[in-house]
């Protein structure tokens, strides 16, 4: 095979054993990679109903076509298991050198399932599968621990993917890093990990990594090179995802205050402007990326002096607005503990945002919460909070829940300010105002995600009239899912996307010549709404009903209360209309299941029997 | 007529002004705004405006009040319109 190795690693830590298995190339075609791929063998592999953080829960790591070869922005992994923070699926993407090295030690993707007896951590060295004793490493943060693994093996190209302490008390919305800097960082497949009592995957890799031809590979590489230093790529270069910040503020889009006000008073100081002025220390990238968007921010003075911790959008709305911070060094602090102890900023910062209003509602008083006082703004407490959640101490214990379950047991209507999706807490979409978007996020499968369904390109970019709903909106919201899983699978990162002028023409031309396996541009499209009606299977087999892709409380009832979208929410009769609508457009019942007729169309027609579709 | 361009992100960046106010006739239209954009802001050709074309360069795009995106540029402005002139590739 070329770009793929056509081999699957298992690792069964109960019993320390591990085995190759191959796949074939119809799997390879029929699920791309990535996401796609990891969410099949996690299929197969998992009962149904399995606790998520039980030894029977499979955490699945697998690559796209791309990794290890020159394809810019292809050197990425999907990491599946069921999310032990939604119940659901649990998929996250992360990139950079450690999907390199899993390719060229040999594999497309590893699976491991079990529970290791004592901390372990596993070391692939091409073909010989190492248990090591992780013991040491209990309780190191996620840089410590790439350092001490790598010191040990003493070779500076192995790449490591581990938890930090989140995962080992097992934050529902731990994380999993690698190379140091990278995050697959939501819905807590760190949690998973810890559960395994797995500290770390490292790998050394030496094997070459073949493409199907070479010349046309490298012609379509340096094209798509020179494109991503073009306009289309320019605002993750140089201002980076924070140039969001003040777009969506002057929209009234910017969830603030736990979303009780869609603009934030203080948004040019926890600007991508602001940022890059004051705090930007150097602009990184990822293995094979030409873009380079990692703004990595550094604090020179103050009570946060030292501080450094890369700094995106969400990480930015999440721990600045949506807690109403608006001192950037508390937001560098707050990015850098949740990277070092393995949690994903968004639901930090969700979680806190939650906490912040309970406090200031009389819900939790000081001594609830060890003497904090957790208004809106105190960075002093919120920095401390963050300690406590990921140690789970004091009132960190219920905040580690995640929103969801803090506010099911909190109670006293507490829910009705719970902001998330499916228990995920929410990316930086205020969609009160962006109705396409609020769909979107409502029907992601993982929970509510921008990512997984980026549904704000046709409110934002004008192509409908965001304040409304109307038909139309859930086959636009369909679609921007069945891209967003191509590039999840193949996998591509979605900064790249601007750089396509005919993107299922220009992908399945680079993937069948990386690969020799032909796909047309037609079978390309087939295939990503093959992953998405996959993963809703996936869901519907966990007990998914219509009522989980729901919309917070706040965003039915609460309309946002200034700024240009001021008077904006989504009435129930429109979020059902959109809901029907989005259905439909899928070939879907009314109830959200697929007909038999869609899934055999889709060539999951196998699967149809397991959600009781006749 | 008055309008005021807001500037955002690489625009903002390259002009080191938050907006730009525009003296214009009465019946101009946003294609008007552009093409005296670029006659004050020399900075943006290239990067955000097609200089040749008087055209935003893709994905730059013109939302006004914040309210809606114009669908073209042959769109009237009024009278004290805030022009938001963005980079709508969103997601981070």
């Amino acid at each position: 095979m070329f770009g793929y190795t056509g081999n699957v690693l298992y690792v069964d830590l109960t019993v320390g054993k591990s085995k190759v298995e191959h796949i074939s190339e119809e799997l390879c075609k029929k699920y791309l990679g990535g996401v796609g791929l990891a969410t099949r063998l996690l299929y197969d592999l998992n009962p149904p109903n399995v606790d998520p953080l039980s030894p029977d829960n499979t955490l699945v790591f697998a690559l796209g076509a791309f990794a290890g070869t020159m394809v810019p922005t292809g050197s990425k992994h999907g990491i599946a298991a069921k999310s032990p923070l939604t119940g659901f699926i649990g998929d996250s993407l992360a990139s950079s050198f450690w999907s390199q090295a899993l390719r060229r030690a040999g594999y497309d993707a590893v699976a491991i399932k079990g529970r290791a007896e004592k901390p372990t951590y596993l070391f692939i060295d091409d073909n010989v599968v190492q248990f090591r004793d992780a013991k040491h490493l209990w309780g190191k943060g996620c840089l410590e621990t790439d350092n001490l693994i790598k010191e040990e093996i003493g070779d500076e190209i192995t790449s490591v993917s581990s938890i930090g302490p989140a995962g080992e008390t097992l934050v529902r919305f731990a994380c999993i890093t690698n190379d140091r800097t990278r995050q697959a960082g939501r819905t807590g497949l760190g949690a998973v990990m810890g559960s395994k009592n797995l500290k770390a995957v490292a790998i050394r890799g030496t094997k070459a990594v073949q493409v199907a031809k070479l010349d046309e590979v490298m012609e379509l590489c340096l094209d798509l090179y020179e494109k991503c230093q073009g306009t289309a790529t320019e605002k993750y270069r140089i201002l980076g995802t924070p140039s969001n910040v003040l777009v969506l503020n002057r929209l009234a889009a910017l969830p603030t205050k736990n979303w009780q006000q869609a603009t934030f008073e203080a948004a040019e100081k926890v600007s991508g402007e602001y940022m890059l002025e004051h705090y930007v220390s150097r602009i990184t990238a990822c293995s094979s990326c030409p873009i380079a968007c990692e703004h990595i921010c550094t604090v020179k003075d103050g009570p946060y002096a030292g501080s450094v911790a890369p700094i995106d959008y969400e990480s930015l709305y999440a721990l600045g607005p949506d807690c109403y911070i608006d001192y950037f060094p508390a937001i560098i602090k707050a990015a850098e503990l949740c990277d070092h102890y393995g949690m994903d900023t968004i639901s930090t910062g969700g979680v806190i945002a939650w906490a912040m209003e309970c406090y200031e509602k009389g819900l939790f008083h000081k001594n609830d919460l060890d003497g904090l006082e957790l208004n809106f703004g105190n960075h002093e407490a919120y920095v401390q909070l963050i300690h406590q959640i990921a140690l789970r101490k004091g009132i960190g214990n219920l905040l580690a829940e995640g929103v969801k379950r803090a506010s099911e047991k909190l109670g006293k209507g507490s829910e009705q300010f719970a902001m998330h999706i499916k228990g995920l807490e929410l990316p930086g979409y205020d969609v009160r105002g962006l109705k396409t978007t609020a769909l979107g996020l409502a029907i992601a499968t993982r929970g509510g995600c921008h990512n997984r369904s980026p549904s704000y390109e046709p409110d934002v970019k004008g192509k409908v009239d965001r304040f409304k709903a109307v038909k139309g909106q859930g086959k636009l919201a369909m679609e921007q899912e069945d891209f967003a899983a191509l590039f999840d699978s193949l996998i591509l990162c979605k900064f790249i996307r601007g750089v396509f002028k005919d993107f299922y023409a220009e992908a399945s031309k680079l993937y069948t010549l990386t690969t020799g396996i032909e796909i047309t541009a037609r079978e390309l499209k087939k295939t990503g709404e093959r992953i998405c009606n996959l993963k809703k299977i996936f869901n519907i087999r966990e007990g998914w009903t219509r009522k989980d892709d729901h919309l917070p409380q706040r965003v039915m009832k609460d309309p946002i209360p200034f700024g240009v979208a001021k008077g904006a929410f989504v009435t129930e009769a429109e979020f059902d209309f959109l809901l029907s609508d989005y259905y439909e457009a899928r070939g879907w019942d009314e109830h959200g299941i697929p007909s038999k007729q869609k899934l055999i169309e889709l060539e999951l027609g196998d699967l149809a029997k397991d959600i009781g579709v006749r | 007529m008055k309008v005021v361009v807001e500037l955002f992100g690489l625009a903002r960046y390259l002009v080191r002004r938050k907006e730009i106010r525009l003296d214009l006739p009465e019946d101009a239209t946003l294609r008007d705004v552009v093409a005296r954009l670029a006659s004050q802001t020399k900075e943006l050709i290239g990067q955000v405006i097609d200089g040749k074309r008087m055209e935003l360069i893709e994905p730059y795009s013109l939302n006004i009040n914040g309210q809606y995106v114009a669908r073209d540029l042959s769109m009237k402005v009024n009278e004290d319109d805030r022009i938001l002139l963005l980079f709508t590739a969103v997601g981070g």
